[in-house]
């Protein structure tokens, strides 16, 4: 089998995190895309889902290491790779089979929005149906929409389309609402949230390799963090 | 249509960390434009009130629900009562979640501005996959956080809701601090599948608001034809007709797939299925599968001691699934009906039946090549009753007919016989009580005698027995395939969700089709395949004895050598020396009166 180090390119390598003591004779790759407050590439904050992996598996006691390399890589790698983990997945039917799952890491909410001078009304998500909604590539919430038949347009990277919708190339942007309040700040530049239409259970998605009772383990301390405040702690810091 | 702008009104999460902070994102340097806005929105919450009164009801009444069973003074007294019950929550913007079906697709899209210009609550009902409901819920019930206000959510989990203590009583609500916004003229007694969500108990956890059931389907103009109906006798000695049990079902989807083979010039097959490794794999199982070939206990809705999930019940704690505790997972009974699966699915399914899931192959039967489908679901009907469909007359009447399905050789009088969904509101105790009772409403509104006939015959997935018996229904009952005289005849309550003998749906769910794809895909042997699962159906049912739940926890049975269970009465039973009695058919009309 391919190791994931001749998989990852060098440049991604730099921003590898190594973070976890050494408890269990395994260790655990994990891997998530670019994603804006979610995972950065550099820079002094690694990102709120990264903050959660990391802590969830120091908790566990189980070595691990985080990856940053793009979204459809990392899937098929996971797929395909021993001892290895993917985040944050949306869980669903067609990919339950594929993975081991620890879920939820955090509650994720989508949303459109758009410009306050666009005049648009939008109460419902079949309202949108016949605007052109920006998205990026392999994202769920453009998969979501172009299932209900939506005019969906995607770009390579989700930052895109906060420039493509001042310039009015696309009528709204579907994204994530703490991306979408993340690169508002970073562009200076004013949304209105039309409508938050759907909610999300983001998840670890592991390799089938991995022994149920270390799944378990992880689940079970995934609802420790959730239970002592740890997930909310981490999620606010990055809301701020 | 109302001049709101609804992300204003877009708060939503009583948690810190779920909460989305700020509606309006503005960025930093623009303090002026955020005191205008603030000034903005003002205005429009002020004109958002104002229109949210009788004068929207009357509107909404007279263009969307022209078809009630009610009058329309009777309507619009409802409607005012919902004016009323609405006005302490006008700051709340309720979220909701439903699996995608067409009843809930017209729920989102539409229903919830009927409901927030008539009551000035802003409803958002998100539709996703059923699987992921049932996953959401389930986070709910373990997290310290209200994900969703209100779930419609099977009663499939009321055995789970029951014993959890998680889900709030409806009944108990309805008279105690849900009491002010429960609506008068709900009428309980009028749902048809308030058995279905009413706990041992008798106390009612789910509010029933859409159902569908899982029916026998097939095309009744191929089976009317003289020259198959000759051919098919001289074959098989009886006629091409309703099967009424397995053997005429195996032997007419012998008969168009091998016999027939071709029609009109195409290819054509006497069965249709599916066996992708998926979850939806697993509901072609958990939906009564097992209790059609007859392997349960008698006793309405679902057997007992063993229900059709093959799990034995004992003074409400479940004892055990395999034969060797009691139950029938393993059954003879249950291996023939996995066997048969397998062996049609491979005999006379359309090739590539196999590595489909639930969604692919529920579009298969509309392309007109497909004579009979044992297990359809009849939230399919408005789907294949579109006109542009091979299965569609130019008139707009279906070429195809449902009827009830036949059943196996172990079924007997007073079983069950097939599976129905009842998607139901369930409130969780852990949500906030104003955000409850707004959520209450909501779903009051969109299963009132005033909105419930409409919706009804936009999705098909009827209710109410008002809406059944109404004149409306009977004027367009012939347009649905015999949906309709299913749902007037008795038939409605043998066709069961699952039950209460099943203490934790969304925990032992998923060993129906990680098991059930190792028979199908040819792996293990049916009866290796059911042995598996039986025997971590009971290590899962101990699971949950260990981690204990609030009442009728299970208590395995120790095991015991399997004949002894077999020697006994009922279920589990002994293995038939003839699994394979003479086929048997009756005419479309006789197959209905059977029904009653």
């Amino acid at each position: 089998m391919k190791s994931v180090f001749s998989i990852i390119a060098p440049m991604i390598c730099a921003s590898v995190l190594l973070l976890s003591p050494v408890a269990h004779a395994e260790k655990y790759m994990l891997y998530t895309e670019e994603l804006p407050p979610y995972s950065f590439k550099g820079g002094d904050k690694r990102g709120a889902a990264i903050d959660i992996a990391s802590a969830l598996f120091e908790r566990s006691g189980l070595d691990y290491e985080v990856k940053i390399t793009p979204w459809k890589r990392a899937y098929v790698t996971v797929e395909n790779t021993p001892n290895t983990c993917l985040f944050p997945a949306q869980r669903n039917q067609e990919r339950e089979a594929s993975f081991h799952w620890v879920s939820p890491l955090y509650i994720s909410q989508t949303a459109f929005y758009g410009l306050e001078t666009d005049g648009l009304v939008i109460r419902t998500l079949n309202d949108a149906k016949g605007l052109k909604i920006g998205s990026y590539n392999g994202s769920a919430a453009a998969e979501y929409l172009q299932g209900w038949g939506h005019d969906v347009k995607t770009v390579a990277h989700d930052k895109q389309n906060i420039m493509k919708l001042s310039r009015n190339r696309v009528d709204l942007w579907a994204s994530d609402t703490l991306s979408a309040a993340y690169q508002a700040k970073k562009h200076n530049t004013v949304l209105q949230r039309k409508l938050v239409y759907f909610s999300t259970l983001r998840a670890l998605a592991c390799s089938l390799d991995i022994p149920k009772a270390i799944v378990d383990k992880l689940q079970a301390e995934l609802g420790s963090m959730y239970g002592d405040g740890t997930i909310d702690k981490i999620m606010a810091d990055y809301r701020k | 249509m109302k001049t709101i702008f609804p992300g204003l009104f877009d708060t939503y999460r009583l948690k810190p960390s779920l909460d989305q902070t700020g509606r309006r994102i503005v960025a930093q340097g623009l303090g002026g434009a955020r005191k205008l806005l603030v000034g903005f929105v003002a205005i429009l919450i002020c004109s958002h009130s104002a229109f949210a009164d009788m004068k929207a009801a009357e509107r909404w009444v007279d263009e969307e629900f022209k078809d009630s069973t009610l009058t329309r003074a009777q309507q619009l007294d409802e409607m005012k009562w919902f004016v009323n019950a609405g006005k302490p929550f006008q700051n709340i913007t309720v979220r909701v979640v439903s699996e995608r079906i067409d009843t809930h697709v017209y729920e989102a899209n539409v229903l919830t501005k009927a409901f927030e210009d008539i009551t000035g609550i802003k409803v958002i009902h998100e539709i996703t996959g059923e699987d992921d409901v049932v996953k959401k819920i389930a986070t709910q019930m373990s997290l310290p956080y209200s994900i969703y206000d209100a779930y419609i959510n099977d009663s499939d989990l009321i055995g789970t809701h029951y014993r959890y203590g998680q889900v709030v009583a409806l009944s108990d609500f309805m008279k105690g601090e849900g009491k002010d916004v429960t609506l008068p003229t709900l009428d309980l007694k009028d749902f048809i599948g308030i058995s279905f969500t009413s706990g041992p108990d008798g106390k009612l956890y789910q509010l029933p608001d859409q159902q569908f059931a899982n029916l026998y389907w097939y095309r009744h103009d191929w089976f009317s034809r003289p020259e198959l109906q000759k051919k098919f006798k001289g074959i098989y000695g009886y006629d091409l007709a309703v099967p009424v049990n397995w053997s005429a079902y195996e032997d007419i989807a012998e008969f168009f797939t091998v016999h027939v083979g071709e029609l009109d010039g195409q290819t054509i097959y006497g069965h249709m299925d599916y066996g992708r490794k998926d979850p939806s794999l697993g509901w072609r199982f958990s939906d009564a599968w097992l209790s059609m070939a007859g392997a349960g206990d008698k006793g309405i809705p679902n057997g007992l001691p063993v229900d059709e999930w093959g799990i034995r019940v004992e003074n409400c704690s479940p004892v055990g699934a395999s034969v060797a505790r009691g139950g029938a997972l393993n059954s003879p009974a249950s291996v023939y009906a996995i066997t048969k699966f397998v062996e049609w699915l491979e005999k006379y399914a359309p090739p590539g039946a196999k590595a489909m899931n639930f969604s692919q192959a529920g579009a298969v039967p509309g392309q007109g090549n497909i004579a009979q489908q044992i297990f359809w679901y009849t939230a399919f009907t408005a789907a294949l009753t579109n006109p542009d469909l091979p299965v569609v007359n130019a008139d707009g009447s279906p070429k195809w007919r449902m009827a009830p399905s036949p059943r196996g050789p172990y079924w007997e009088k007073g079983m069950k016989l097939g599976y129905q969904d009842a998607g139901a509101w369930t409130l969780l105790k852990n949500t906030p009580l104003d955000r409850k009772k707004a959520a209450w409403l909501y779903a009051q509104f969109v299963v009132s005698k005033t909105v419930s006939l409409r919706k009804t015959l936009v999705g098909l997935t009827p209710i109410r027995d008002s809406d059944i018996q109404s004149a409306k229904m009977a004027e367009v009952a012939h347009k649905y395939g015999g949906l309709m005289e299913f749902y007037r005849s008795k038939a409605r309550e043998i066709w069961s969700p699952t039950g209460t003998n099943v203490p934790d749906y969304p925990k032992l769910s998923d060993l129906w089709w990680k098991n059930v794809a190792l028979a199908a895909n040819n792996n293990l042997t049916p009866k290796q395949a059911m042995d598996k699962m039986a025997g971590e159906m009971d290590d899962r049912l101990q699971a949950l004895a260990d981690a204990g739940q609030e009442r009728c926890t299970p208590k395995l049975n120790p095991k015991k050598d399997p004949q002894y269970w077999l020697d006994q009465p009922g279920s589990p039973k002994q293995k038939l020396a003839n699994e394979k009695p003479k086929g048997k058919t009756v005419s479309y009309d006789d197959s209905l009166k059977a029904w009653d």
